[in-house]
């Protein structure tokens, strides 16, 4: 327990100390939210059900900025690197058990995630008076399972290609046409329908799907529930089978 | 009867990768209280070995005991009593090193307090210091402290001194001296003759996964019979030849202005009195002793680096 606290306060320590992994997940998204801020406003829009466009903007930008920038930009990367460095080796030489390490990198991605989140809903709210969500709980639990189900799929990435440099690379692959085609930046009303179907072998499709309908009080979306644990499930096994610590 | 069972008992141990076999039937003892050192060049299967007994690897078959203890399947408890100092070891560029030292006293049960392992190893100075930011020999340094914050009985370091400038080599020999000073056993890997020689209390040779010699520096050197050389600079005529008649000296021959004088280890002593009672004083005067090198070399028949 004592090394999973120090091991997790270091690590978010050096996340901080590592400018430009902390402004992709922390500052990234508020600029976006200021720009299209102020482009668009807030005013009610039948485009978005009666609601603004920074209220619909929020959730999506927690689902793809905030949470899926965190999930397939910087764990991966991170975790590929300090394995080619021989940082994960030399962590494995000590008592250090296995799933401590992974546990660890776990819960620090979830802080950083929390904190951005945070950030964009108090940027939105001062700013722009976003709608905000009166069951908090179920947008919580919501945001814990997209959260686990990209890391996991991050995680498989790290797990499947060996060099850093390689998993950087097809890290930006896989998470830019996300983040553009999944909803949660540009509304999916505004998408042809041929994206719009492809966007539904997207795992961020799901995320942005799933905190929508919960922040605007519509419920759980079963379909989003079921592919988000397939996702997460597949995540967990790739990595498991494929992950190696060298 | 502790005192008489070995630290590390290794019985035929074979590591393959693939089909390359990297470490074959090696076998040997290490006693508490030595420093150990497993010698060979780059390649020879050092480093498996090594790694197989400090569980960082499995061994393709053969038997480990270290501490007692099997590597491959009490890995948690050995890893709480042993240090492990790795060749190709990093840390994160942004951190500390005291958060360094700190965290990691925190994945073992019974850590020292690292504090103290600041100023004799050097790092008082660079507590608050990135690791990015540390030269060459401040790195090799903290990583030897990591592997000693848990006060271990055992210290496999391998490597330690490789690319390290002359003045920081011999601040980390003293250091490992003293290692032994405080009861620990240490198994040093290298491919310098020089430091293995100067440290070690026995050598175990290893060249192309094959254990090819094991004993004291001292013994393997004079079970060669190699001879010692004493050299000096001369001008003149003189052959010479009548420093033959001191004890041990075997030949005489004159190359290229200098004097070389063959004959057995400690001869120089005698050459010295035999010129100085001649009232000759030749201020170049040295020996040449024979070194781990040549017992590489003869029994391998090559130099350790080709």
């Amino acid at each position: 327990m004592k090394s999973l606290l120090k091991l997790t306060f270091v690590d978010l320590k050096l996340y901080l100390r590592n400018h430009i992994a902390s402004f992709f997940t922390l500052v990234f998204p508020l600029l976006m939210l200021v720009l299209f801020g102020a482009m668009y406003g807030n005013q009610p829009s039948a485009l978005f059900g009666g609601h603004g466009s920074m209220d619909v903007t929020v959730p999506g930008y927690i689902a793809t900025l905030v949470i899926g920038t965190t999930a397939f930009l910087s764990l991966p990367v991170d975790l590929a690197l300090q394995r080619q460095l021989g940082i994960l080796r030399r962590m494995r030489a000590t008592p250090l058990r296995s799933g401590v390490l992974l546990g660890s990198k776990i819960i620090t991605n979830l802080v950083i995630s929390l904190v951005g989140m945070i950030l964009l809903v108090a940027a939105g709210a001062l700013i722009y008076h976003i709608y905000l969500p009166a069951n908090w709980l179920d947008v919580l639990l919501g945001i814990l399972l997209c959260c686990l189900s990209l890391y996991a799929l991050g995680f498989a990435l790290a797990s499947v290609i060996r060099s850093a440099g390689a998993v950087r690379a097809v890290s930006f692959i896989i998470f830019y046409p996300m983040m553009f085609f999944s909803g949660g930046t540009l509304p999916s009303q505004f998408l042809p329908g041929a994206v719009q179907t492809v966007a539904k072998a997207m795992p961020m499709t799901y995320s942005v799907n799933l905190l929508h309908d919960l922040w605007f009080g519509a419920g759980w979306n079963g379909t989003a529930v079921l592919a988000l644990l397939g996702f997460l499930a597949a995540g967990v096994l790739i990595s498991v089978r494929f992950f190696k610590w060298e | 009867m502790d005192d008489l069972k070995p630290i590390i008992r290794v019985e035929h141990l074979h590591k393959a990768y693939g089909t390359t076999v990297a470490v074959q039937d090696i076998s040997f003892e290490v006693q508490p209280g030595e420093i150990f050192g497993i010698v060979g060049p780059n390649g020879a299967g050092k480093t498996t070995t090594v790694e197989c007994l400090a569980g960082l690897r499995t061994p393709g078959s053969g038997s480990l005991r270290v501490l007692g203890m099997d590597p491959t399947n009490q890995a948690g408890s050995l890893r709480q009593r042993i240090g492990v100092q790795l060749q190709q070891a990093a840390l994160p560029e942004d951190i500390k090193v005291w958060e360094a030292l700190d965290l990691f006293a925190s994945f073992y049960a019974h850590p020292l307090d690292w504090r103290t392992l600041l100023e004799p190893w050097g790092l008082a100075d660079k507590r608050n210091a990135r690791f990015g930011g540390l030269s060459g020999g401040q790195k090799q340094r903290l990583f030897i402290t990591l592997a000693l914050v848990n006060d271990p009985e055992l210290v496999f370091l391998d490597e330690i001194t490789t690319g390290l400038d002359p003045q920081a080599r011999r601040t980390t020999w003293e250091a490992i001296e003293q290692l032994r000073q405080h009861g620990k056993t240490v198994v040093l890997v290298t491919h310098f003759m020089d430091e293995a020689q100067t440290l070690c209390d026995r050598v175990a040779i290893i060249d192309h996964g094959s254990l090819v010699a094991l004993d004291s520096p001292q013994a393997l050197v004079a079970g060669l019979n190699v001879d010692s050389r004493v050299v000096f600079a001369a001008a003149g005529a003189d052959s010479y030849q009548w420093l033959r008649d001191v004890p041990g000296v075997s030949q005489v021959e004159r190359q290229n202005g200098s004097v070389v004088v063959s004959g057995q280890s400690g001869v120089l002593l005698g050459v010295a009195s035999a010129l100085a009672q001649r009232g000759l004083a030749p201020t170049d005067l040295r020996s040449e002793q024979a070194s781990l090198e040549d017992v590489f070399l003869a029994l391998t028949g090559r130099k350790i680096r080709d």
